[in-house]
């Protein structure tokens, strides 16, 4: 049961063994009774890759300029959440609790909402507040549009009525038992068009883009891009300058906010865009497709901008869309890439690869894995989704591979598979470590959690150069791990 | 003390403990699941289920930071609305065949399952009547309480109806209660305790088995560490079994030669042998740290942590010659400000991210102490700021060779050049 790890000095205190519960390929390991290992027959669900809605909703809120998330549900909903945020970025997030206790359990949450966001607006004067409900709230059934409402009269009398041009509202409704964080940010990306976004009658130029669950280095790389298109952009829920800023050291002004994010006029001028597109269809593909409904601005829901044809696509259209050539500087990243792919052909063609992660994660590395030359075989998709599936069917198809999609599934069925069908390389996020040192393959990190190792949230996987990062991560890995004895002075 | 309730005119609002949070701040408390995770996750040989949604499970998995065995039902809304109890009594089953030596199990509730009503105890008993295996209900909404205080004390319930009685050992023999194993600090306090021929039966609960759970009234002694979560599971051992406790600390070194010798005088050992361990430990400990001594002198600190390590550390910083200027705790009880008032400057309980950051902006300390959750706004106003729990790689803090390692920890932090390059 337990895994005999090599010693650890630590700190003047050897630890013998570090003693882990995974039960490892250990003579002592039993393998589970095989009608157990389909997560679809089973009903005990054994380490998901996918956690609750709020978390997605409260992610896209804090990429919003000086905007706060106002959690109505107990404490654990933004604690446990501030502790994911705190562990992957290692920057503060501000979001605050509706604090349920056994009152608000009996009475509903009436009362906490009312007094929760006068004291918000009081003590943080936030430019917006996203009202996220959890499960309780939702199984209790407060009426929150109504209860807004009423706090915001009730403001209204106390401060007078500038203080509702201060703050905006939005309310995005996140049962955790409906969905997953994906599905948490895809309703945010909703609520928060239909809520703030205006059609003037002046058409711009814009273009605006919903990223997903893209890491500052991401969203960077993707203005590096568009820069030298020349075109006129907007990030949404942009958290490159809010969950990744620099020491300070004490503000003029507290409560501190991060200067960065999305401003609330570039929400309410959405209406006036050229053109929107959604960089993870089922992360924000629903706030792409409402706003065309809506708004009649055109919307492109495209996959994820990783690897060489995912980002020709995207750069394709949008000069197409915005009339504006492709730079020659965009063809010499492109140009690197593909040199990249060349000369490291003979490491990673043929390679067999594993790949766990979110819908949009798993389906645009899949496509990667496949430009490269290696053989996708085991896909988890940690939340079910249709279009991912059909994207990872369709580059299986064009590249002429069959591997086993777990769609939806755990990571216990993924991890059985790959402990009897051992992968050269494993791309996921950080809770695959276990499977990568019980199976003693390496894991290249990406996609949604990576928190134990420094710095992947400043390094981008998207476009040419995030493509040619990426690449080098994949190589590296297996270089060290696979030739570990070569010292070739090449 | 003085104690206005205003805000403004004192760095943080001086609130008394024990009062809920108000609604709209950012407080660093959590849920009551979050403090029976908190207190059962690291018990082995058991299967752990959590009935409710997917991310009760998934945050579950990660008890202090250290990834956990955890099941869970994953419900979606059609079993929220026609009831899950189905859907627990297979996943039950099942964890216990993917888990075919475990010996009983912990079935904890979240908020979900307390709204809709499921009766887990009916459950749970029908399965250990089948299985044969006991069943422990945790009954854990995460509304159910004012903090995750909460959950400690449901969590210690749990455990008592576990415990059996049982035949002394023959060594003397202690268990250590409310000792969570952070980073190994059981393991330095195991080796003292070893040194003076006493055995430790089990390390409640960071380095426990349900087997010895059951087992727990062998021993002759409870050393009590953690006041605030285990002290009403220590009285009730010794009600019980009539199984003595005695409250330690480990933290600091006038407190650990205090605890030894307390150990050695509850358990009848020779205070030679204690004198002669603690005079050794001691030496060496200063002969490693007196380097250092001169770099804390009157440094002053501003501690924000959750509650029973208030007092403790406070000592251990007067020890080093910090000045601690004001204290806050995230959950504490009355004891541990008791514990901690003599320790500090103002104490308070409960302060939002706003307070902290004004306590930061008014006080600028040398130093800030907090949790691992908010020690990054800290360090991002340019504080030098050190996390609990620490992460394994900077070892346990507990006992001579922890005072050692927390010294080295202060001095990372304090003499990091990092600080001092803030102005361009």
């Amino acid at each position: 049961m337990i895994n005999h790890v090599s010693e650890i000095p630590i700190e003047g205190i050897t630890y013998k063994q570090l003693r882990i519960e995974k039960k490892p390929l250990t003579p002592e390991y039993v393998p589970p009774p095989p009608e157990l290992v389909p997560a679809a027959k089973r009903a005990v669900c054994i380490d998901p890759s996918r956690t609750c809605m709020p978390f997605g909703a409260m992610w896209a809120t804090l990429g919003v300029h000086r905007a706060i998330p106002f959690v109505q549900g107990a404490q654990g909903c933004t604690t446990y959440v501030r502790y994911t945020f705190s562990r992957i970025f290692r920057e503060p997030a501000s979001i605050a609790t509706a604090s349920f206790h056994e009152d608000a359990a009996v009475f509903g949450g009436r009362k906490n909402l009312i007094r929760g966001v006068r004291n918000l607006v009081c003590r943080y004067k936030p430019e917006l507040i996203a009202i996220v409900t959890t499960c309780s709230s939702e199984v209790i059934g407060d009426d929150i549009q109504s209860f807004l409402a009423e706090a915001q009269d009730l403001m209204e009398e106390e401060f007078g009525p500038e203080v509702l041009d201060l703050t905006k509202f939005v309310v995005v409704n996140t049962p955790s038992f409906a969905g997953s964080h994906v599905e948490g940010y895809n309703r945010a990306a909703h609520e928060f068009l239909k809520a703030l976004s205006r059609k003037s009658g002046q058409p711009s130029e814009d273009l605006y883009f919903i990223p997903g669950f893209l890491m500052p280095g991401d969203l960077r790389e993707l203005k590096h891009l568009f820069e030298l298109m020349g075109v006129s952009y907007h990030i949404l829920f942009d958290i490159s300058d809010t969950l990744d800023c620099p020491l300070v050291g004490m503000p003029n002004k507290i409560p501190y906010y991060p200067p960065g994010g999305t401003r609330v006029e570039e929400f309410v001028r959405a209406g006036d865009a050229k053109a929107i597109f959604a960089l993870s269809p089922d992360a924000g593909g629903a706030g792409a497709k409402w706003l065309s409904r809506r708004h009649k601005v055109s919307a492109f829901v495209l996959p994820m901008p990783i690897g060489v044809g995912n980002t020709d696509e995207l750069l394709k259209t949008v000069s197409e869309v915005s009339g504006r050539p492709i730079p020659e500087a965009i063809r010499w990243e492109r140009g690197i890439l593909l040199d990249a792919m060349a000369d490291t052909l003979h490491y990673t063609m043929m390679k067999r690869v594993a790949i766990c992660g979110d819908p949009d994660f798993a389906a645009a590395a899949t496509r990667f894995v496949c430009e490269l030359g290696m053989i996708p075989t085991y896909i988890l998709v940690g939340t079910k989704s249709s279009s991912a599936a059909e994207e990872i069917w369709k580059v299986c198809e064009e590249y002429n591979y069959k591997p086993v999609i777990m769609n939806g599934s755990d990571q216990f069925e993924w991890e059985y598979a790959l402990k009897n069908d051992k992968p050269d390389v494993i791309l996921g996020h950080s809770r695959c470590v276990n499977i990568s040192k019980e199976i003693r393959v390496p894991l290249v990190r990406f996609g949604f959690p990576v928190y134990d190792r420094i710095g992947y949230q400043r390094e981008p996987i998207v476009g040419y150069r995030g493509g040619e990062r990426f690449l080098a991560r994949i190589v590296n890995a297996i270089l060290d791990h696979h030739y570990p004895d070569d010292r070739t002075h090449q | 003390m003085r104690s206005c309730g205003n805000y403004g005119c004192m760095p943080l609002r001086i609130k008394p403990c024990g009062l809920a949070s108000e609604p709209g701040g950012m407080t660093q408390r959590s849920c009551v699941y979050f403090g029976a995770r908190y207190v059962l996750g690291p018990i082995r040989e058991a299967v752990h289920l959590v009935h409710g949604p997917v991310g009760c499970g998934y945050y579950g998995a990660m008890v202090r930071g250290e990834a956990k065995d955890l099941f869970g039902t994953a419900l979606t809304a059609g079993e929220i609305i026609f009831g899950g109890l189905d859907k627990l009594r297979k996943a039950l089953h099942e964890a216990f065949a993917l888990r075919p030596s475990a010996r009983g199990a912990f079935l904890y509730a979240t908020c979900t399952t307390g709204l809709i009503g499921e009766d887990l105890a009916g459950l749970a008993r029908e399965i250990e009547r089948e299985s044969g295996r006991r069943i422990v209900v945790v009954d854990c909404p995460g509304f159910s309480g004012k903090s995750q205080a909460g959950g400690h004390a449901v969590a210690y319930r749990s455990l008592l109806n576990l415990v059996r009685p049982f035949s002394k050992a023959e060594h003397p023999t202690v268990n250590l209660i409310g000792e969570y194993n952070v980073a190994g600090e059981a393991r330095e306090i195991k080796r003292l305790l070893e040194k003076l021929g006493v055995k430790v039966h089990t390390v409640l609960t960071g380095d426990t088995r349900f087997s010895e759970i059951e087992r727990l009234s062998r021993a002759h002694l409870n050393l009590l560490f953690c006041g605030s979560t285990a002290r009403e599971f220590a009285s009730a051992l010794k009600e019980r079994f009539g199984l003595p406790y005695l409250k330690v600390s480990f933290y600091g070194l006038s407190a650990v030669g205090a605890s030894l010798r307390k150990v050695g005088e509850a358990l009848g050992l020779s205070s030679d042998k204690v004198e002669d361990l603690i005079r050794e430990e001691e030496t060496r400990t200063f002969r490693e740290i007196r380097s250092w001594l001169k770099l804390f002198s009157g440094k002053r600190v501003l501690v924000v942590l959750g509650a029973g390590r208030l007092g403790p550390l406070g000592r251990m910083l007067r020890e080093l010659g910090f000045e601690v200027i004001g204290a806050a705790s995230v959950f504490g009880s009355s004891e541990d400000h008791q514990e901690a008032a003599p320790f500090s400057g103002f104490l308070t309980d409960d302060p939002g991210d706003d307070e902290f950051e004004r306590a930061l902006s008014m006080l600028k300390p040398d130093l800030v102490i907090t949790n691992a959750r908010e020690q990054w706004r800290a360090v991002k106003l340019g504080f030098p700021t050190l996390s609990f729990p620490q992460e394994r790689r900077r070892g346990p803090y507990t006992g001579y060779q922890g005072f050692v390692n927390f010294v080295y920890s202060l001095v990372r932090v304090l003499r990091a050049p990092v600080w001092r390059l803030k102005a361009l």
